[in-house]
């Protein structure tokens, strides 16, 4: 029982530090930082799995063909 | 008549999307519009929405599209179980548990920080899945629910439908070159190097390997998976890969296009030739610029559509060739048996939708199609992955998981496969936008 909890603890904490390891190096990184920025001023989910799924990438497609037809 | 899984999950997957198709397209073109069942069917394609720090801000409006999607998807899915002779008290009461995770890998995945990275649901449901299964073990009653083949294969017959064939000119023969010629090069040159070369085991891995890395990462992964019957271990090895890497490319490819002052066109072709995911290939092509965004998605749209041809590929080769015993002679009818007859569902809904949106007008494709049945139908399918994730995790040993990674073979067949596709996309890259084509790089 006490290793389960351990372990439970080591996961939700193993989780927050991801998180915090993520905020932090943004803060380090420009790059990291600028794109972030980006994708939260453009309304992108960088985690979409398939195209249907981006508005962003319809959208793009639809200004593509319009450009090259 | 004798239930499989295969017709079982081609029969729910035709049941959702006719749902959708009677709600946003059939009706409509009759001019009928029934308020009532748009919204039912609205309010049931729930996403969670995003949030930083309180996470109950994601479940703002959600509730009822939840209830009403775990009554949709328990009630179907249920169904199927029972045909497949499990009880429907047993799977419901293992499915409620599978979907309650499914929902916390949904949070987890909406956080923006975790999006920024694109880690998303698929992520956290193999990890949480992974975590309960190995430090808590599984109660027989949840053991039910852990139906992910059925999942997985209901999810794939919707993701066939979003397969659009009409797609692949949207910025012509260069685009068809660099999304549909590099990327089979890429795909046989790395299962290649994986059998010959780094001599892997299991043929199922080193295909789903090379297919997520080539084609466009979880989605080709869970296709390719599903046509060459991985383990579970082994998928959850190819989308483990994928998402690190994709996350990393996410971020690097850019800053290097930017660095070396590559231009924006090339760049945008490259990126969405070489990453894996779609929403990482359009946060990367918008790191460059609006011109870099639009081929980048465009690109990736096309070898998106690829995945349908690989996924048929992969099946007839893995039953006429992988699955034969050595010497052994196999007849057109065998094949048949031995065929996972739910890519027939796949195939078919692909084709069917790309004739419907080929036989409309290009705006009445778009609202009924694209942003009418599409939205309860990938709703559904992102859904029905996260479950088959779920389950995944959840029925998976993690000693067994981390054997797949012995010697490190996986990991360098990723390596040396996104090597080579980055260099050959480049390459086609300047040849078609640059040399041949031209004039359709400076239309863009």
């Amino acid at each position: 029982m006490k290793r389960k909890f351990s372990y439970t603890i080591l996961f939700l904490v193993g989780i927050v530090g991801l998180r915090q390891s993520i905020v932090v190096t943004r803060k380090l990184s420009p790059t990291l930082s600028d794109q972030t920025k980006m994708i939260n001023e453009r309304n992108i989910d960088p985690a979409v799995i398939f195209y249907t799924e981006s508005n962003e990438a319809l959208r793009a497609e639809k200004e593509v063909r319009k450009k090259v037809n | 008549m004798r239930w499989t899984e295969d017709k079982v999950a081609i029969l729910i997957g035709v049941i959702i999307l006719l749902i959708g198709s009677t709600v946003y397209l059939f009706l409509p073109l009759l001019d009928v519009y029934i308020l009532e069942a748009l919204d039912l069917v609205r309010a049931a394609s729930v996403k969670l929405g995003k949030w930083e720090v309180n996470p109950l801000e994601a479940f703002e409006m959600k509730w009822v599209g939840l209830i009403l999607l775990i009554i949709i998807l328990g009630g179907l899915l249920g169904w199927g179980a029972t045909r497949l002779g499990d009880s429907l008290l047993d799977f419901t009461k293992g499915f409620i548990a599978v979907f309650m995770l499914a929902i916390l890998a949904n949070l987890l995945g909406s956080q923006v920080d975790f999006k920024s990275i694109g880690f998303g649901y698929a992520l956290w449901a193999i990890i949480l899945g992974i975590f309960i299964s190995n430090v808590f073990g599984l109660p027989d009653w949840l053991k039910h629910g852990l139906k992910h083949e059925l999942f997985i294969k209901t999810g794939l017959v919707l993701l066939g439908a979003e397969v659009l064939f009409g797609k692949i000119l949207a910025i012509g023969l260069p685009g068809l070159f660099v999304a549909w010629v590099v990327t089979p090069i890429v795909l046989v040159a790395t299962f290649w190097f994986g059998q010959r070369i780094l001599k892997i085991r299991s043929k199922s891995l080193n295909i789903t390997i090379s297919a997520d890395m080539s084609v466009c990462g979880v989605s080709a992964a869970i296709a390719t998976a599903a046509a060459s019957k991985a383990t579970k271990e082994e998928l959850t090895t190819a989308i483990g890969l994928s998402m690190i890497f994709t996350s990393v490319m996410m971020v690097a490819l850019p800053a290097f296009i930017k660095a070396v002052g590559m231009p924006e066109i090339l760049g945008g072709a490259w990126i969405g030739g070489t990453i894996d995911a779609t929403g990482a290939v359009v946060a990367a092509g918008a790191f460059l610029g609006d011109k870099a965004l639009n081929v980048a998605a465009t690109i990736k749209m096309i070898q998106n559509i690829l995945i349908g041809v690989i996924a048929f590929a992969v099946a007839v080769y893995w039953t006429a060739k992988v699955d034969k015993k050595e010497g052994e002679k196999v007849s057109v009818s065998e094949i048949w048996t031995r065929f996972p007859k739910f890519i027939l569902g796949f195939v078919g809904a692909s084709i069917l939708f790309s004739i419907l949106q080929q036989m409309l007008s290009p705006e009445n494709s778009e609202m009924m199609i694209e942003q009418g049945v599409f939205s309860f139908s990938k709703s559904m399918r992102s859904w029905l992955f996260c479950l088959a994730f779920v389950s995944i995790g959840l029925s998976t040993n993690f000693k067994e998981l981390k054997s797949q990674f012995s010697g490190g073979k996986p990991l360098i067949l990723y390596l040396c496969g996104q090597l080579l596709n980055l260099g050959l996309t480049l390459l086609m890259a300047w040849l078609m936008f640059y040399k041949v084509f031209p004039e359709i790089t400076n239309s863009i």
